[in-house]
């Protein structure tokens, strides 16, 4: 008996031995979940999706504030109440490490093509940031794997701006245009040239977003495209535009705009009022059709005045259906409009573009109607239209850019600090009476978290940009003039 | 409704089968009378004895005394001897000689009164001779409220225990620390044990979306309160140093019920509480739904004049009309242009979501605007928790087994939730041979319920209830629920369901089953060798659905999600025991034991986003793709130890214990951790000839421990989570967690000193201890600048310093023959300090709180869960300053306050008299700042009594700026004059000037925690209805808050559940419950 029990414990002792063996822990530690090597085109995939809804959403403060749409309830971001605690710099940890990791691989494989597109979507990430915030991190952000660096000085914008042309014409050198990187490239179907046009668009759009600080290389630079088209081949028709095409029937990656039309949501996109009246004014019937609907009750297009609570929705106009509220709306990234409207102001700065200031001008308005497929009829001898009708050039083409961006509220936002157009009467909004005398909103705020996780060089930065009021007002950032 | 019927018929099945027990063994019981015999056992002084034991000698047949000492019992023929014993005396065996009154005098065991408690590796201990603090509480103490989570009945009851409980919601998790804080991110709850076995005790939350939770309680909530037998609370780190890695925040210890080694008896036991809501926001009632003072109703979705806002800043309730109101220009003018009549002299009438509908103009007939003051307090209904218990044991010579079923049927205060948990408990010991015993113990838990939502979601009752507008008559919502097309009825369409609607279609099922168990043997070499074997395991597989029905706001085609939790707990185990008396004055004990642990957990989750068919809840009945998630997470600890402890004449004690760990989760290069214990105590009492009337004992004692610590399960490597695939393309993202380059186990040191003294015989008895501990190499995921590409990073990091001071005080200030008074008293004092982060980082982001105005931090000089945010800039008269528009200015970012009490405590006074006891307990906790939510919503939308009332002028702030009216901020401008800028409180209600600030309260309370009556019937009457015990108690718990610095809210609720990041900050859930019930308890 005895010695059965001794066995039986001997037993015991043997079997917890076999088991605690620590030659397995390696194993058993390895994420079972998430894997440590991934193809790097699916991190491209990744970051692509994540970009076009980032910098293109229809419902968020910048939209608001581009007066295009504006909220009737929630009108806390519509009133510039924004605060730091409701931004963030999740970008660079999102789809701007992806495209890091992505880069890295790419280069690895020697993959330039790809490397290309890594660069290019970067650059424009990183533009849209800088252009809400101001100085930001740049050189030495995404480097938490490298050296530990976990703090991250801002850079300027000025110096993001330079660095950004950099790289995009580094980019545009690589690329070749004849191939195709496959269907993991989301955007364009794998297709080089449409990401040759899109970096050099994107080059434009860099240039004349700096022209008021820095014409001298503005002008270098947007001459430099315009006269080299098969160095520097641009968006140049409406079907070589960037936009994003999304997949209509699947439950994840339909379109991002698509809002189920008995969700309360939909009511959130009301058409502004200065929206409504700038088109109406004009008698922009054909494109206000397309970027509204008339109000249930009076059959009229009825905007509202950004931050007004109180309105009854029947009574109100929503953003349009078909074109921006449908199952397959396109994000729209870049558009040939734009493109004219770029040389259309270069060309009254005298730059050589190939154009007048006019052909660019009547173009792009063209560009924006044949984009919906309309017709222009008289539209270009309107009174507030006409390039020769006696309203200050600028100013028109400032109006017309601003008005064929929507909904695309960072750049019309950007454009409208930038230039001043189209004017705007703030005392007819009830934002003005929250804020007094501080007027309208100049930048995001900085993020919060930045306060507590990378405070030295956030203060740094704020101290290299004077004159920012409650975060928000005050001092526009390095290229908005006034 | 189907689901409420099974439940239904579940239970009444359950009760039927308890009763039939209760009958069978009431007729087997009460079959053998013949001779009684009577009788009075007292101490050495002639003081009665209650509840000594006296059997039949040689048999389990037998009885106890009352409280007097008299026993009354029915002796079979034939006896001849009874024993009488009773613990800390010596048994006595006194023959029956056909003698019908038998009176004994009890003489005390030897020595000193034993006080023995369980500790580590379930070693039981004198008391005395330990070296650290300890804490045992009786089961009953545990039991006696019907408390369905044991955490909560720990509250007030012991020193240096923090308890937290989230809310009165059904299955409320609820959260214990001890001894303060000491990992920054970490767990910080203490290790549950039961039978020598680690369960878990984690608290999840089912996040379903992006708002939808559900708080699936803590672990250790499914021990049966009714099973427990003792609880003991292993406080610093000398006392958990044995159970490594996972003591190091302290031990819950707990055994269960064995069975009687006296015979087979029965006890049964019902415990019924009835639930109220503790406290109500203070909610307005002077004005109805609207903006501006204007509303009137077509649609709910904004179609009439401000029906699609839920806020309160509509027209007057109540308003009777005059006739300068209905002139032109008039203060009803917005009515009267929408064509409403009204009547001077009557109340003001619009049309609203009730008002019937004209049948020829389709149009809503205007109703008088009245108020509603009770529509959220009618909405809660009383909550029902029975809690029933029937133990069945058995014992003797040959070992012992015990069976308990108890089933707890809890009904929420919040309609149509509920929780039912059946438990079957067994335990049995025997021995196999002489020297080889068994011994087995489990539990199976079965939970079904339908908890409450949770989460800033409109599926949240708790959160609809601040967002109600204040006429809106939620009694007509109970009666009108549906139209006959299946959509609710709803008081505003475009933003909440109808709460009896949500309540009754949208549903939250939880269904658990979970099993405990471990058996061991156990083989006794000889006198002074034993070695036992154990293997122990904690299995739970747990499905929370969430279902949302068609119609309802968000989710019109309905929506299904099913998550399933898997856990398990594996522990195998070794022990060799020794102890030796080496002389008469020293005796030397030791332990050598090794631990395999095995922990792992899945998590599967499905999501189905429309529905086919309405109200069927399955994931084929999809419109479009499920989509899944797969989560699974292994790890394990293997562990070596042992201890040594000396004992020299009982009055000088000393433990040394050491403890090696392997860790799968740290690098193969770091995974091997030793750390060592030791303790010294000394009863010095003993040593010297001193008056043990008036000294009666005292103690010192020392201890130094470190404690090792590993991490979690992955986090050494990068990796990349997949999204779904872009038609056929793969989508992954990096992982923004930045892995480690070299991780070591974390260190906790700790330092602890104590004292006992007892006075008077043992009257008072003072239990002071000091302790200071430092945790080092803390391994936490430190949130960092995004810019860094990473939003956060594991790392070793710095040094988090706990001290505090302990006090127990206990004293019977009377002790008579019939009446008795005892008066417990713990306090206790924690101070965290962050003395260090890493050399990159000196201030980390622990978490926000609810709505972002708060982040808790970890500041280097600062306290351990110091609060960050934006409040006022004040002016040097001490007020805050405002700028020249009457708005207060917002600092920078600056510390307001801090998560952590200062200190708590709690007073218990007992009154015994006969068989009458009465027991209050009231606790207290100073300090610890909450951010409240309902206070900054409730302003804002105008819910809240805060947002009426008169201003300066004496005129309703509500009123025009124009007429006196408006709002206006108790500051100074900046040249220190008193503002007088008014404002239209409409208008600026949302204005988030000094948000962080303006909505911190201090969390201090004083709370009268417990109070309870109980009678325990005189045995001689027990006995003649055939039982050998009965007691009946009242009790209360959580009755009334004493004191309080918030304002509408009850400072212990948290927002969400009673996680760590849920702490300082409430919003949206529903109040915390008053309890009141009975309990009664029967042995046969």
């Amino acid at each position: 008996m005895k010695i059965n029990i001794i066995k039986l414990f001997l037993s015991f002792l043997l079997i917890l031995a076999a088991t605690a063996c620590t030659d397995d822990f390696e194993e058993m530690n390895t994420s079972p979940n998430d894997l440590t090597k991934v193809p790097y085109k699916s991190l491209i995939t990744n970051a692509e999706i994540s970009i076009a809804n980032t910098y293109n959403a229809i419902l968020s403060g910048v939209v608001s504030w581009s007066r295009y749409n504006v909220r009737d309830v929630y009108v806390h971001g519509d009133r510039y109440n924004v605060t730091g605690s409701e931004t963030s710099f999740s970008y660079y940890n999102g789809h701007l490490k992806n495209l890091d990791e992505a880069m890295k691989l790419a280069m690895q494989a020697e993959d330039h093509n790809s490397v290309a597109v890594t660069k290019i979507l970067t650059a424009y990430a990183f533009q849209n940031i800088t252009d809400w915030f101001g100085d930001i991190p740049y050189t030495e952000a995404l480097k938490g794997d490298v050296d530990a660096l976990i703090f991250p000085k801002y850079d300027t914008q000025e110096s993001i701006y330079a660095d950004l042309i950099v790289q995009l014409k580094a980019a545009n050198a690589m690329i070749d245009p004849d191939a195709n990187i496959g269907s993991a490239d989301v955007w364009f179907n794998g297709d080089m040239m449409m990401w040759k046009r899109f970096a050099n668009s994107l080059l434009l759009r860099i240039y004349m977003r700096m022209s008021l600080v820095d014409a001298a290389t503005a002008k270098a630079g947007i001459e430099e495209i315009a006269g080299n088209p098969s160095t520097f081949p641009i968006i140049n028709s409406v079907d070589n535009a960037a936009f994003k095409y999304w997949i209509p029937g699947d439950a994840v990656y339909r379109s991002p705009y698509w809002m189920n039309p008995v969700n309360a949501a939909v009511q959130e996109n009301v058409t502004s009022a200065f929206l409504v009246d700038f088109m109406k004014d004009r008698n922009d019937l054909a494109r206000l059709s397309v970027y509204s609907e008339p109000a249930a009750n009076s059959g009229e297009y009825v905007g509202l005045p950004l931050g007004t609570l109180g309105q009854n929705t029947p009574d109100l106009s929503i953003m349009g259906l078909n074109e921006f509220r449908s199952l397959d709306s396109p994000t729209r990234i870049m558009r040939y409009s734009e493109v004219l409207f770029i040389f259309a102001e270069a060309a009254l700065n005298g730059w050589n573009v190939g154009m007048t200031p006019k052909e660019a001008y009547e173009a792009a308005i063209m560009a924006s109607f044949n984009e919906y497929g309309l017709d222009i009829g008289t539209y270009l001898s309107e009174p507030n239209v006409d390039f020769n009708g006696g309203t200050d050039q600028r100013e028109l083409i400032g109006d017309q850019k601003w008005v064929a961006l929507y909904p695309d509220g960072n750049q019309g936002w950007a454009e409208i600090r930038r230039t001043g157009y189209p004017t705007y009467v703030a005392t007819t909004e009830p934002v003005e009476s929250l804020f007094p005398g501080k007027g309208v909103i100049k930048r995001m705020p900085y993020p919060y978290s930045e306060d507590i996780n990378n405070t030295a060089n956030l203060s740094e930065a704020l101290a290299r940009q004077p004159g920012i009021v409650d975060e928000k007002f005050g001092a526009g950032i390095w290229w908005d003039v006034e | 409704m189907e689901r409420k019927l099974t439940h239904l018929i579940n239970n009444k099945l359950y009760a039927i089968s308890v009763m039939a027990f209760l009958l069978f063994f009431l007729s087997a019981t009460s079959g053998f009378a013949q001779a009684i015999i009577s009788g009075k056992v007292t101490d050495e002084t002639g003081i009665g004895l209650p509840g000594a034991t006296v059997l039949i000698h040689n048999s389990t047949n037998g009885t106890i005394t009352d409280i007097d000492g008299n026993y009354t019992f029915s002796v079979p023929e034939g006896s001849e001897k009874l024993s009488f014993s009773f613990i800390g005396y010596e048994t006595q065996i006194v023959s029956i000689n056909s003698a019908s009154v038998i009176n004994v005098k009890m003489e005390q065991d030897g020595k000193v009164l034993q006080e023995v408690v369980v500790t580590a590796l379930g070693i039981s201990r004198d008391k005395k001779s330990l070296g650290y603090a300890v804490q045992d509480i009786d089961g009953d103490e545990i039991y006696k409220t019907a408390e369905t989570n044991l955490i909560n009945a720990l509250a007030g009851k012991s020193a240096g225990v923090y308890i937290n409980n989230s809310n009165g919601n059904v299955g409320a998790s609820s959260r214990i620390v001890i001894r303060g804080n000491s990992s920054l991110t970490g767990n910080n709850q203490p290790l549950f044990v039961v039978d020598g076995v680690p369960i878990d005790n984690s608290i999840v939350s089912s996040k379903q979306g992006n708002y939808d939770f559900t708080d699936m309680g803590n672990g250790a909530a499914d021990i049966n309160p009714a099973d427990i037998a003792e609880l003991t609370i292993l406080k610093g780190g000398n006392a958990a140093a044995l159970y490594g890695s996972r003591g190091a925040n302290g031990v819950v210890l707990i055994t269960t019920k064995s069975g009687s080694k006296k015979g087979f008896n029965v006890v049964i036991e019902n415990a019924t509480t009835f639930s109220n809501p503790l406290l109500l926001p203070d909610f307005q009632n002077e004005y109805g739904q609207g903006g501006g003072q204007q509303f009137w109703y077509k649609d709910g979705l904004n179609g009439g004049k401000n029906d699609g806002v839920d806020e309160s800043f509509g027209p007057r309730l109540d308003y009777v009309v005059k006739a300068e109101d209905i002139q032109p220009g008039g203060r009803l003018y917005w009515a009267i242009e929408a064509g409403f009549p009204q009547t001077v002299g009557e109340i003001l009438s619009v049309p609203q979501f009730n008002s019937p509908i004209d049948p020829f103009t389709g149009e809503r007939i205007p109703t008088p605007w009245i108020s509603h003051p009770d529509n959220v307090k009618n909405f809660y209904e009383t909550g029902i928790t029975s809690i029933t218990n029937v133990a069945l044991s058995n014992g003797g010579e040959w070992g012992s087994i015990r069976l308990s079923l108890t089933n707890s049927d809890q009904k929420g205060m919040v309609p149509n939730t509920n929780q039912v948990k059946n438990t079957i408990n067994f335990s049995g010991q025997t021995k196999l041979t002489e020297k080889l015993s068994f011994e087995a113990r489990g539990s199976y838990i079965n939970t079904k319920g339908n908890l409450n939502g949770a989460g800033y979601t409109f599926n949240n009752i708790g959160m609809q209830t601040l967002w109600t507008a204040r006429q809106v008559d939620w009694e007509y919502l109970k009666n009108n629920v549906e139209n006959p097309d299946g959509t609710p009825i709803s008081w505003i369409n475009r933003w909440h369901n109808n709460p009896y609607w949500m309540q009754y279609k949208n549903l939250n099922p939880q269904a658990k089953n979970r099993m405990i168990g471990n058996a061991s043997l156990k083989y006794q070499f000889n006198d002074w060798l034993n070695f036992t074997a154990r293997a122990g395991t904690d299995y739970s597989n747990e499905s929370v659905e969430l279902i949302r029905a068609y119609h309802g706001i968000n989710d019109r085609e309905g929506k299904y999600i099913v998550n399933n939790y898997y856990r398990q707990e594996t522990n195998a185990d070794f022990l060799f025991s020794a102890s030796k008396a080496i002389s008469t004055d020293f005796t030397l004990s030791g332990n050598f034991g090794g631990n395999l642990m095995n922990q792992k957990y899945r998590t599967q989750g499905s999501t189905v986003n429309r529905l086919v068919v309405p109200d069927v809840y399955s994931l084929s009945n999809a419109n479009e793709p499920a989509i899944a998630s797969y989560f699974q997470r292994e790890k394990e600890i293997q562990s070596l130890y042992g201890s040594v402890s000396a004992d020299y004449k009982g009055q000088l004690f000393l433990d040394l214990t050491g403890r090696n760990d392997w860790s799968s989760t740290l690098p193969s290069n770091n995974n091997s951790y030793f750390y060592p214990s030791a303790t010294a105590s000394w009863v010095f009492s003993e040593t010297f000839d001193i008056n043990q009337d008036l000294f009666s004992f005292g103690k010192v004692r020392l201890g130094w421990a470190q404690v090792g610590n590993d991490t979690d399960p992955y986090r050494l490597n990068a990796t990349y989570s997949a999204a779904t695939p872009y038609g056929n393309n793969p989508s992954f993202s990096l992982n923004p967690t930045l892995p480690p380059l070299n991780l070591v186990n974390e260190l906790i040191t700790s330092k602890e000193l104590g004292f006992n003294f007892k006075f008077f015989q043992n009257r008072i008895d003072f239990d002071l201890t000091l302790y200071e501990s430092s945790a080092k190499n803390q391994i936490l995921s430190a949130a960092i600048s995004e810019t860094a590409g990473y939003n956060s990073m594991v790392i070793n990091a710095g040094q988090v310093d706990n001290n505090g001071i302990e006090l127990i005080l206990n004293g019977s200030p009377i002790v008579a023959n019939n009446f008795s008074w005892d008066v417990t008293l713990n306090w206790s004092k924690n101070r965290s300090m962050v003395i260090a982060l890493n050399d990159d980082v000196d201030r980390l982001n622990l978490y926000k709180t609810e709505g972002n105005q708060i982040t808790v931090v970890a500041d280097v000089g600062g306290a351990y869960g110091d609060m960050w945010g934006r409040g006022f800039v004040y002016h040097e008269s001490g007020k805050p300053i405002v700028y020249a528009n009457g708005v207060p200015l917002t600092s920078e970012m600056r510390k307001l306050g801090n998560v952590m009490p200062d200190w708590i405590g709690g007073i218990n006074n007992s009154f015994n008299y006969k068989g009458i006891s009465l027991s209050v307990l009231i606790d207290a906790k100073v300090g610890g700042d909450v951010w409240s939510r309902t206070n900054a919503d409730g302003w804002a939308t105008g819910a809240l009594k805060s947002t009426i009332g008169l201003n300066a002028n004496g005129v309703p702030v509500r009123d025009p700026i124009s007429e006196g009216g408006g709002w206006l901020f108790d500051g100074v401008f900046e040249n220190g004059t008193p503002n007088n800028i008014y404002k239209d409180l409409d208008g600026f209600r949302w204005n988030g000037f000094a948000k962080g600030e303006r909505w911190l309260y201090d969390g201090t309370y004083v709370k009268l925690r417990q109070v309870m009556l109980g009678y325990s019937l005189p045995s001689s009457f027990a006995s003649k209805i055939g039982m050998r015990a009965a007691e009946l108690s009242l009790f209360g718990r959580n009755l009334a808050l004493l004191y309080s610095k918030t304002e509408n809210f009850d400072p212990e609720v948290s927002n969400r559940d009673a996680s760590q990041s849920s702490q300082g900050s409430e919003f949206g859930s529903n109040p915390s419950a008053r309890n009141m019930g009975f309990r009664v308890r029967l042995t046969f």
